[in-house]
C-alpha cells in the first residue's frame, strides 16, 4: 500500500501547523467578557458593569433590596427581600442575553454586549445558522 | 465500455458530458453519505470532506477536467439540497480554492496523495472563510483561521489516507476515459 508520505508532505504540514500557530498568536480571539450586566430597577436603568469584575451591588428602592454579584464571569441575585425567591433560584447567569428578573422588586439583571459591534447579538445568524 | 480501444478513446463530446454525470453522481453520492452520518466536532463548519475523494481519485487518474467539472457539480447540487444557497456559496468557494491548490499541487509531482489532499482540506477551509469574511461576518473572523487550518489538515490526512488505498485497491484500468 502507498501510504508512505514523501519530503515535500512533510514541508506542507510543517507550514500548515507554522501558519495556524502563527495565525492563532496574530489574531487571537476577541477577548472574553466583551459582555456587560445591566441592572434595571422599576423600569430604569440602575446601572452597568462589566461581566469580567467582580463586584457586589446593592439596589435599594421603596423598602425593596437585592443584591446582584458578578464573580468570576458570572452573575447571580445573592440576596432578595421578595416573597418568592425566584431571582435567587435562578441562580448564575453569564451568557449574553441571560436574564434574573425579580418580579415583586421591578428588578431585572440582564447580560448585554458592550456595544462594539452594536447592540444586536451576533451569536446567531440571520442568514447562516 | 467495448467500442474503446486504448490510445484512440473516443472523444466525443456526448461521452465526456455522460462520464462526467456519472462521476459528478459518484461525488454525490459520497455528499449525501456524509450528510447521513453526522459528524460533530464541536465546532461549526467543521466536517469531513468524504466528497473529496472523488475529484482527488479522478485527479490522479483522468483528466483533470472531469474532476474539475464534477466537483462543481457536486457541490452545487449539494448546496442546494442539503444546506441552502449560502452554505452552498461557501462550500463553492471552498472546493474551486481546494481544488485549484490540489491541482497545482498534484502537477509538481512532489507530494503523496495524503500531501495534496491535506493541502485541498486547509485550503477549502481558508477559500469559505474569505467567503464568510467577505460577505457575511467581517474581519474578526479571522481568529477562527487557526482552527479551521488545523481542522482541514486532520481532514485532508484522513481524507488522503483513504485516496491511497483506493488508488492502490482501485485497477487504474478502470478509469479510462
Amino acid at each position: 500500500m502507498n501510504l508512505s508520505l514523501r519530503k515535500a508532505d512533510f514541508l506542507l504540514f510543517f507550514i500548515f501547523i507554522a501558519a495556524a500557530l502563527v495565525s492563532a498568536f496574530t489574531f487571537p480571539r476577541p477577548a472574553a467578557g466583551k459582555e456587560m450586566v445591566r441592572i434595571i430597577s422599576n423600569g430604569e436603568e440602575f446601572g452597568i458593569y462589566p461581566l469580567d469584575q467582580d463586584k457586589k451591588i446593592d439596589i435599594t428602592r421603596d423598602g425593596h433590596h437585592n443584591i446582584v454579584i458578578i464573580q468570576d464571569g458570572v452573575v447571580h441575585m445573592d440576596y432578595s427581600n421578595c416573597k418568592n425567591q425566584i431571582c435567587v433560584h435562578t441562580g448564575e447567569i453569564s451568557e449574553k442575553s441571560e436574564t434574573i428578573v425579580c418580579l415583586p422588586n421591578y428588578v431585572i439583571v440582564e447580560i448585554i454586549g458592550n456595544g462594539e459591534e452594536g447592540e444586536e447579538d451576533e451569536s446567531v445568524d440571520a442568514i447562516v445558522k | 465500455m467495448p467500442s474503446s480501444n486504448k490510445g484512440n478513446p473516443m472523444h466525443t463530446s456526448a461521452r465526456r458530458v455522460a462520464l462526467t454525470g456519472l462521476l459528478a453522481a459518484l461525488a454525490f453520492i459520497f455528499s449525501y453519505v456524509e450528510v447521513l452520518v453526522p459528524f460533530n466536532a464541536g465546532v461549526p463548519g467543521i466536517k469531513l470532506g468524504l466528497a473529496n475523494l472523488v475529484p482527488l481519485i479522478i485527479l490522479y487518474r483522468m483528466d483533470a477536467r472531469y474532476a474539475f467539472a464534477a466537483n462543481l457539480i457536486r457541490v452545487l447540487l449539494a448546496g442546494l439540497l442539503f444546506s441552502g444557497m449560502f452554505a452552498a456559496l461557501y462550500s463553492l468557494a471552498g472546493s474551486v480554492t481546494s481544488f485549484l491548490v490540489m491541482y497545482l499541487l498534484k502537477k509538481t509531482d512532489l507530494f503523496s496523495v495524503i500531501g495534496v489532499s491535506t493541502a485541498g482540506g486547509v485550503f477549502h477551509n481558508i477559500g469559505q472563510l474569505c467567503v464568510a469574511i467577505y460577505a457575511v461576518s467581517g474581519p474578526q473572523l479571522i481568529h477562527y483561521l487557526p482552527v479551521l487550518i488545523i481542522s482541514g489538515m486532520i481532514a485532508g490526512i484522513i481524507v488522503g489516507i483513504g485516496a491511497a488505498v483506493l488508488l492502490d485497491r482501485i485497477p487504474a484500468k478502470l478509469f479510462r476515459e
